[in-house]
């Protein structure tokens, strides 16, 4: 018999801005969006993942990250089993923000796994720096450097999330979420490459062998 | 509130179904649902439906949580709609569902409805709602009532202070009692009710949980609060400090504190006023709480929240309270023990925890640490230091923040001598370190069985710890670290030397981490050095081990090269070593590395032969069946190769490009335009940019430079290319970027072919609105703006197609908010031109027209774009102001002011509304302040050029905002900043004033703003 599937509601939240629909949307379709179109409310989205223990599914409630848009605000945190809290590497105010949104989250929702995402680490200009995000020394809350651009780290908060969740440190994703064209790979190394474009000085997200030439 | 009314039930059942569609659905009927509970939520019927929600026998937790969430949010926004009889009856039903709901544990749920109650006493400004409350709260008689009693003060206190800070002392002091009392009671009843004394318990821990709360709200952004209250509310609890310390004190002390539970509270509640409320430092350390909480370290269920006490209590005082620092160091040193039991047990909880706080300890106390006198500090890096050597991964990275701040201060120690005297304590320190950090960047056994995302992890991990390493080379100096890395590496060697089979898994570890140290260290070794590089070099190609080893001892082949190029008689047999690792797939990505880095310094040494060479392999290795190179490790290579071409005269150097682009060229045209292959054509772009980036033979006079003669022989099959993947905004972004990287490399003598790169970025940008073209047209802008007027017309010409293009293709906001990325690089077009030649440009009608569409740009819910607009617009203002931000003179200020005053005179009034537009929340306001394009730093211009005019202007705008938006008082404020007599003129301080006036206006809006 097949086992159901096992869901867990993850909300995401983080100031306007900081890239968590283009997140989002990178998971579902595999294509980065340069539009911005402020979230109304929330929208969910469903990621399923497929693992080396079944497949299992986060549907992301992807919140307004603007307050004049916030629609419900935190009405939608209401049972919420895990959380990505995003920031912008290159916007101190949003790492400001961080500890609000924690404590935001963890009025409704107590000890739950959270991630901290610090986006758009491939843009050179970068205020934060990775050494300086302290915010996390604790228990049940990791971070990550991401690029919802060049894909870096891009299922990493997922997969920390899915082991916590599943209380299984040895879970790996087996494949691409279901919904990813079949060349995703070469796509992304592409988009790798896509994102010197900018600059040819523009700083990589892994310091690659290279580093300093 | 009647709950019967059929329509109600009605309502009620539409709701339920919409929260069911959107906590359990998805798609559009989410969508539409969500849409129907906002709208919800703003009409009449709310008020009673969800109180009639409220009311129903079972209801999920998110059904409840969402009514009582509805009856908030319509109390702080619609409140003036509820007709005034039916306020008792709110108040009343609001009692209830407290009581209701208070004893079913559900803690959202009863947060949320003590908001609301608490916000409906503000509403109704009722100076005597607390005495009233609370007498009705305490006639109920029940331990679950009067909890809910206390709880509603409480909360109630978090609202009304933030409006009236008269109410919030008397509050205080009142509920303090009131838990006083309630203990009392508690104590008296213990002996005869033992089941009371417990559910006292529960009760005097809900009570300090609202403790906990009350400053995080009193600090908390999302109320209304003018600055003035808010600093005379926290001055308030400030003030009430000392009482509730005291009480805590007690309650800890008193017969309830044996209660983990509420220990905890204790430990929270405190926490939490550290944290918020400028409790006075003597206050803290008088308290014997302090001491209590490293006593609870030993108890494991209170260790987690001691743990984040003392952190607290770290950050908030740092080093600036004496007694604070005598009183937690010694406690600190005395947990040593404590942390080698929990390595014993394998207790990462505890470790993690210990770790934190001495890392915390140490980054607070850093003054200490470096302070004249000898106050024990060597203990406590030794004991940071021996964290960072803890076998978990995770915990042993925890101090790497510490490490870096603790050599960047000693770096900069003044003066010299204690600087010195401080290298000298802590310098055997560092050499352990050292090793620590070798120890950590040591792979894990089972590596090669690792998933991709810890090996990523991983390697992340071990650049984290070079980074430190490297910081250590700073203090110790590069060769003092290199030798203690060689002394290690010889011990790894000698006891894989040892082992019966070098080639068991976990034997090559230790070896190859010593040389990935080596590694990273490798630009802080100077290039005289002469005695252990030469040994290094030496045993490199005959170290043992697997490909791991090889790996890592190929890239320190590359970081090495400078020295090499200093010490050439090494160079035939490392190239040779280089060679080998290439034609092993699994050393080849860090031979391509390593021979770019060589080919980079030694180039000179290398010549022609090399270069056949190289060239040889790379065909081979793109040839292969299998293990064919990567296009990474290609790029990598053509780069060497092209560094080498640049050292050639410039015959052989001509021929050798050619022979290089010869094949891209070829397979640009088979697979690119007759395959019509997006991603080959991609791919094949990259090649050649990295040809025409990095090959820079030197010129002669009157030849023509090969990139260019490149480009021109490319020049047919590149616009093939562009007709063929006309809609491929990537294939632009890669032709873009050949194009710029060719007129960097050629400068002046690109000069050729200008125009017809221009004729072709505007004629393609035309028909295909690719926001690369404009980013090109802006590279045409920095390389050929300040060669004179003859470039300075065809730039502006350019210019004024691109505006004729965008205007075109810009009509709507729709349109903007399609292409943000052209507006972006429009705009940072616009702005380079007028930094670059703006000559043209300030005589012409375009610049009012630019300045115009910059408005409509404002609107856009785009933060890069905003910024290339508000940059644009910034530089504009800067053409006539005397001195940019940077200080730097503007000669021309004069004669570009009439051109300014007329664009600010005609669109100033318009521009400034926008800008405060942004300020208040009406526009997205991504960036309010900062270099490079913000809303305060084109104000600040504005304000240097004509400080009246703006003067005026603000102020009209401001007088037409309505007060829900920004009262009289935050209007004035930031008048009086910006304008007025006392105001600082600086920069800063402008920024400060807008920034601020911004937060005020966003508290306002997230706050009073209809949902």
């Amino acid at each position: 018999m097949a086992q159901e599937m096992p869901e867990f509601k993850l909300i995401l939240v983080g100031d306007g801005g900081v890239g968590k629909t283009t997140f989002v949307k990178r998971h579902v379709t595999g294509e980065f969006e340069k539009k911005y179109v402020a979230t109304l409310g929330v929208e969910v989205r469903p990621l399923p993942f497929h693992t080396n223990r079944g497949p299992i599914k986060f549907n992301v409630w992807d919140t307004a990250g603007q307050e004049k848009f916030g629609g419900l605000r935190d009405g939608y945190y209401i049972q919420g089993q895990c959380a990505i809290i995003m920031f912008d590497v290159t916007s101190r105010i949003t790492y400001k923000n961080v500890p609000n949104w924690h404590r935001d989250l963890t009025r409704v929702c107590e000890h739950i796994p959270i991630v901290l995402c610090g986006n758009k680490v491939e843009i050179k200009d970068r205020k934060v720096k990775a050494k300086q995000i302290t915010f996390h020394r604790k228990k049940n809350l990791q971070y990550y450097d991401i690029s919802a651009k060049s894909n870096y780290n891009f299922e990493k908060p997922f997969l920390w999330l899915a082991k916590k969740l599943v209380g299984d440190a040895n879970l790996q994703f087996v494949e691409q979420p279901a919904l990813q064209p079949p060349e995703f790979v070469i796509n992304q190394a592409d988009q790798l490459k896509f994102q010197q474009e900018i600059d040819a000085a523009a700083a990589v997200p892994l310091p690659d062998e290279d580093d300093d030439l | 509130m009647a709950a019967a009314d059929p329509a109600i039930q009605q309502h009620v059942a539409e709701a339920l179904a919409a929260l069911n569609a959107v906590y359990n659905g998805s798609g559009p009927s989410h969508k539409e649902a969500d849409r129907w509970l906002q709208e919800f939520q703003r009409s009449q019927e709310a008020w009673s439906v969800a109180d009639a929600m409220l009311r129903m026998e079972s209801a999920e937790l998110n059904v409840t949580f969402f009514a009582a969430q509805t009856i908030h949010a319509k109390i702080r926004s619609n409140f003036r709609e509820l007709p005034q009889e039916s306020i008792p009856s709110l108040r009343d039903s609001l009692v209830d569902h407290l009581e209701r709901w208070g004893g079913a544990g559900k803690s959202a749920v009863i947060t949320r409805l003590c908001l609301a109650l608490s916000g409906l006493a503000l509403q109704l400004n009722w100076p005597d709602v607390l005495r009233d409350l609370t007498g009705r709260l305490m006639r109920a008689g029940s331990v679950e009532q009067q909890k809910q009693a206390a709880r509603v003060l409480l909360e109630f206190m978090k609202e009304a202070g933030a409006g009236r800070p008269s109410y919030v002392h008397r509050a205080l002091h009142v509920t303090c009692r009131y838990i006083w009392v309630r203990l009392g009671d508690d104590v008296v009843s213990r002996s005869s009710r033992q089941q009371s004394y417990l559910r006292s318990t529960a009760a005097s821990v809900l009570v300090l949980d609202e403790c906990q709360v009350l400053p995080e709200e009193a600090v908390n952004h999302r109320i209304v609060v003018p600055e003035a209250t808010q600093v005379a509310f926290l001055q308030q609890l400030c003030e009430s400090s000392g009482f509730l310390l005291t009480s805590l004190e007690q309650i800890a002390a008193g017969p309830l504190g044996a209660e983990i539970m509420v220990q905890e509270t204790v430990f929270q509640c405190l926490q939490s006023w550290v944290r918020h409320v400028n409790v006075p430092g003597d206050e803290v350390v008088r308290n014997p709480l302090l001491s209590a909480a490293f006593d609870a370290l030993g108890n494991q269920e209170l260790f987690e929240t001691a743990v984040d006490l003392l952190v607290e209590v770290l950050r908030k005082y740092k080093a600036n309270n004496f007694l604070i620092v005598q009183l937690m160091v010694p406690k600190a040193m005395a947990l040593e023990a404590a942390y080698m039991k929990s390595l014993e047990e394998e207790d990462a909880d505890v470790a993690r925890g210990l770790c934190r706080l001495f890392t915390e300890m140490g980054e607070a106390y850093m003054d200490v640490i470096m302070a004249p006198d000898d106050r024990g500090q060597l203990k406590l890096v030794e004991l940071v230091l021996m964290c960072t050597s803890h076998p978990e991964r995770e915990i042993a990275t925890i101090p790497l923040y510490f490490w870096y701040l603790f050599c960047r201060t000693l770096e900069s120690l003044e003066p010299a001598d204690l600087r010195t005297a401080r290298c000298t304590m802590f310098g055997p320190c560092l050499m352990r370190l050292i090793g620590v950090l070798v120890a950590l960047m040591r792979y894990p056994e089972d590596v090669d069985e690792l998933a991709y995302d810890e090996i990523d992890d991983l390697k992340r991990h071990r650049y984290d710890v070079a980074d430190v390493l490297r910081d250590v080379c700073r203090i110790l100096g590069g060769v003092q670290c290199l030798r203690q890395v060689v002394i290690l590496l010889d011990q790894e060697l000698g006891t894989l030397g040892a082992l019966a089979r070098p080639d068991e898994p976990g034997a090559w570890q230790g070896v190859e981490a010593c040389l990935f140290a080596t590694r990273s260290i490798g630009r802080d070794i100077p290039t005289s050095e002469e005695t252990i590089v030469p040994q290094i070099v030496g045993m490199l190609p005959r170290l043992p081990g697997n490909h791991h080893v090889r790996y890592t001892a190929t890239l320190i082949v590359g970081k090495y090269s400078e020295w090499l190029k200093l010490h050439p008689e090494h160079l035939t047999e490392m190239f040779a070593f280089l060679m080998e690792g290439f034609a092993s797939p699994e050393v080849m990505p860090a031979a391509a590395t390593a021979i770019k880095n060589v080919c980079h310094s030694c180039g000179q040494l290398m010549g022609e032969q090399v270069l056949g060479l190289l060239q040889g392999h790379l065909n081979e290795a793109k040839a292969r069946e299998e293990h064919r190179i990567d296009i990474k490790d290609e790029l990598e290579l053509l780069q060497g190769l092209s560094y080498v071409v640049s050292t050639l005269a410039p015959d052989p150097a001509a021929a050798a490009i050619r022979r290089l682009v010869e094949p891209m060229a070829t397979g640009l045209q088979r697979d690119g335009v007759a395959g019509g292959d997006a991603k080959l054509a991609q791919q094949e772009l990259d090649r050649l940019t990295v040809v025409v980036s990095r090959a820079n033979p030197v010129m002669q006079a009157g030849r023509e430079h090969p990139v260019v003669m490149v480009v021109r022989e490319l020049w047919p099959v590149l616009e093939a290319v562009s007709a063929k993947h006309q809609s491929s905004g990537q294939v632009f972004e890669k032709l873009s970027r050949f194009f710029k990287h060719a007129m960097r490399t050629c400068k002046e003598h690109f000069e050729p072919l200008l125009r017809p790169l221009i004729a072709h970025l505007v004629g393609t940008f035309s028909v295909v609105p690719h926001s690369s073209c404009l980013y090109c047209g802006s590279i045409c802008v920095t390389e050929f703006g300040r060669r004179g007027p003859e470039f300075t017309a065809v730039l502006f010409q350019m210019l004024s197609d691109f505006a004729q293009a965008v205007f075109r293709c810009l009509q709507t906001l729709d349109d903007f908010t399609a292409n943000p990325d052209v507006v972006e690089e429009f705009f940072y077009l616009v702005g380079r031109f007028v930094d670059y030649c703006p000559d043209p440009l300030v005589t012409s009608p375009l610049l009012s027209s630019l300045v115009r569409c910059g408005m409509v740009g404002l609107q856009l819910h785009h933060r890069e774009a905003q910024r290339g607009v508000l940059h644009c617009l910034e530089e504009v203002v800067g053409l006539a102001m005397a001195e940019g931000p940077t200080g730097k003179a503007n000669p021309r200020a004069q004669q570009f002011m009439p051109t300014v005053e007329q664009v600010l005179r005609e669109h100033g009034p318009g521009l400034v509304q926008e800008l405060v537009k942004c300020c208040v929340g009406e526009q997205p306001s991504y960036s309010v302040d900062g270099d490079g394009g913000s809303v305060a730093g084109l104000m600040w211009r504005i304000s240097r050029l004509c400080p009246a005019w703006l003067q005026e202007w603000l102020q009209q705008v401001l007088g037409a905002l309505p007060a829900k938006v920004a009262d009289n008082y935050q209007k004035q404020e930031l008048m009086e900043k910006l304008f007025g007599a006392q105001a600082d003129k600086g920069r800063e301080s402008f920024d400060t004033a807008v920034a601020r006036f911004t937060s005020v206006c966003f508290q306002n809006q997230r706050s009073w703003s209809d949902p």
